[in-house]
């Protein structure tokens, strides 16, 4: 833009420096034209004078007939007699200037003044430009006729003419640099918008896989406690069946009842199966699991969350950790559970931690905040069903019991209380290490 | 078939109408069973009395289904452990069979199914 400017205003001064010296030019070539014109009036003078048989014509005679065409300041009409140093002016004066002189006698037709050589013939101390002819008078002589002319008006032009072009590339620009400036802030303004949009719909699309997780988890846990708390009465009602068909032998009506049961025994069953495979999304499935993975794709998953409540989470696993044989999605929702409610127990600016830790027989998982803290009746009730202390409609006061009992299907123990390290709360998640356990390597 | 050369199993379930159900369903079989109703009760069994195979539910509370298998390991490592599991904890059962399990049976599960596990079990001993 700076550059832009600069050329623009080069091309500019100096097409206007160029028609300031042509004006010079011509200027000069018009005082020439003048200075030729009067010679040949002076001609004349001196051709009636000899012609009269005067012999003692004055220049100051001669120059009071050219006083009409001189202007003070601006144009001055000089008359060299012969054999004379200087030069008489029309309006009387007698003036010497040996630029003029030195010009005449080599016989320069132009020839431009500075100020101060301006100044000393009385006219403004500017640039001046010089028209010189002669006139030769046969028996009066070599006489001369000078024109000089103040290039004050010209010069004032040319300043003027300068100053509108500064100005008006200055406008110009300034112009430009508003209409572009506001231009550029809008469109940098749209761009930060669209930023914002793009990092709004990111979280929010983690949100909603947060949220399909959690409900994957709840109804797999659900169905889990469902298919377990229902398995052994039906194991009872098929086996008494059994029994009771087996001894009814030959009573064909209570053999049929007894089969009806097992029927519908099997249909119970068949149900209860569909809904697990349905809330888990397919068969549970355990495998060998590195617990610091599992802890940063915990963590992973709910960044957003800490970022958006201005929470600082931070990760502490050492490497090479046993590994645990559990549900990775499962336990990792564990995780996560215990995440999102220690973020919610803790103001902006506060601090959360997650920590892994193993020793011969357990691996540890370890969640602090320094939050609001946890009371012992609380920390005691935890893990029931519906029990909440977040504000209605915050919290479901699910995420810690299904959380125990995921931690209990892998024949763990999750426990809340008061972090005893400080202020805040602690869960910890202890999981039994796969090889302890006896788990094939 | 006097009673002491007949097969002894041991049943261990903490709800106490399942190992009923199945023990009754066992000696109408010819087998000799005891039900014991958590982890520590079947350990005292297992500890005072000959038990040629042990039938056992996995998820108990304290002392469960693994901890039995365990303890049995340890007294008699040739003593086949048949574990009984709900849909939910198959893969608890299936880390089970790592460890040494013989066989599992999925909750609820016909008596024939069992007994056809048992025979090859003791078959196996």
């Amino acid at each position: 833009m700076l550059g832009a400017m600069v050329v623009v205003t080069t091309l500019a001064w100096w097409d206007e420096q160029r028609e300031a010296d042509a004006a010079l030019a011509d200027l000069q070539s018009e005082q020439s034209v003048l200075a030729t014109s009067l010679s040949e009036d002076l001609r004349e003078h001196l051709t009636e004078a000899a012609d009269a048989g005067r012999t003692d014509v004055a220049a100051a005679d001669l120059v009071d007939t050219e006083h009409r065409i001189a202007r003070t300041g601006e144009l001055l009409i000089l008359v060299k007699a012969p054999g004379d140093d200087g030069f008489h002016a029309t309006d009387g004066r007698a003036l010497r200037s040996s630029t003029l002189l030195a010009a005449f006698t080599q016989g320069t037709p132009t020839l431009r003044l500075t100020g101060a050589e301006a100044a000393e013939l009385g006219l403004p101390a500017r640039t001046s430009m010089a028209g010189l002819a002669h006139v030769d008078a046969a028996k009066l002589g070599h006489w001369g006729v000078v024109a000089v002319a103040s290039a004050a008006r010209e010069r004032d032009r040319e300043k003027r003419a300068k100053w509108r072009l500064v100005l008006g590339v200055v406008l110009a620009s300034g112009l430009v640099l508003l209409f572009g400036g506001a231009a550029l802030r809008r469109q940098r303004k749209g761009l930060e918008l669209q930023r914002e949009l793009a990092v709004a719909n990111v979280q929010r699309e983690r949100d909603e896989e947060l949220q399909r997780t959690e409900r994957v988890a709840t109804m797999g846990t659900f169905a889990m406690g469902i298919a377990h708390e229902v398995s052994t009465p039906l194991g009872v009602i098929v086996g008494r069946a059994e029994q009771l068909a087996t001894r009814a032998q030959g009573d064909e009506r209570t053999t049929r009842n007894a089969q009806t049961i097992l029927a519908q025994a099997d249909r119970i069953q068949h149900i209860v199966r569909r809904f697990l495979d349905m809330a888990r999304g397919g068969p549970p499935s355990l495998e060998r699991v590195d617990p610091g993975q599992l802890v940063r794709e915990a963590a992973g998953s709910v960044e957003h969350r800490f970022a958006k409540a201005g929470v600082k989470l931070r990760v502490d696993v050492p490497p090479n950790m046993p590994s645990i044989h559990c549900d990775r999605d499962l336990l990792g929702h564990a995780a996560i559970n215990l995440l999102l409610n220690a973020c919610e127990a803790c103001q902006p600016g506060g601090h959360v931690e997650l920590t892994a830790r193993s020793d011969a027989e357990r691996v540890a998982f370890v969640v602090t905040d320094d939050g609001a803290g946890i009371s012992t009746e609380a920390a005691a009730r935890a893990k029931e069903p519906f029990f909440t202390t977040k504000p209605e409609g915050v919290g479901t006061g699910l995420g810690l019991a299904i959380a125990a009992e995921i931690v209990k299907s892998h024949r763990g123990e999750l426990t809340i209380g008061p972090n005893p390290g400080g202020k805040g709360t602690r869960a910890l998640i202890e999981i039994p290490i796969a090889g302890n356990s006896g788990a094939a390597a | 078939m006097n009673e002491h050369d007949r097969p002894r199993i041991l049943v261990v379930d903490d709800q106490a109408d399942m190992a009923a159900v199945i023990a009754d369903a066992l000696v109408d079989q010819g087998y000799v069973a005891f039900a014991a109703h958590s982890g520590t009760e079947a350990v005292d069994v297992l500890k005072k009395k000959r038990v040629d195979a042990v039938v056992t539910d996995l998820t108990m509370p304290t002392m469960d289904g693994l901890d039995v298998l365990r303890a049995s390991q340890q007294l008699d490592p040739s003593r086949p452990v048949i574990l009984m599991t709900g849909l939910g904890t198959i893969d608890s059962a299936l880390q089970a069979f790592e460890v040494g399990a013989y066989q599992y049976l999925l909750k609820p599960f016909r008596m024939d199914a069992l007994t056809s596990v048992l025979r090859n079990a003791l078959a196996r001993g």
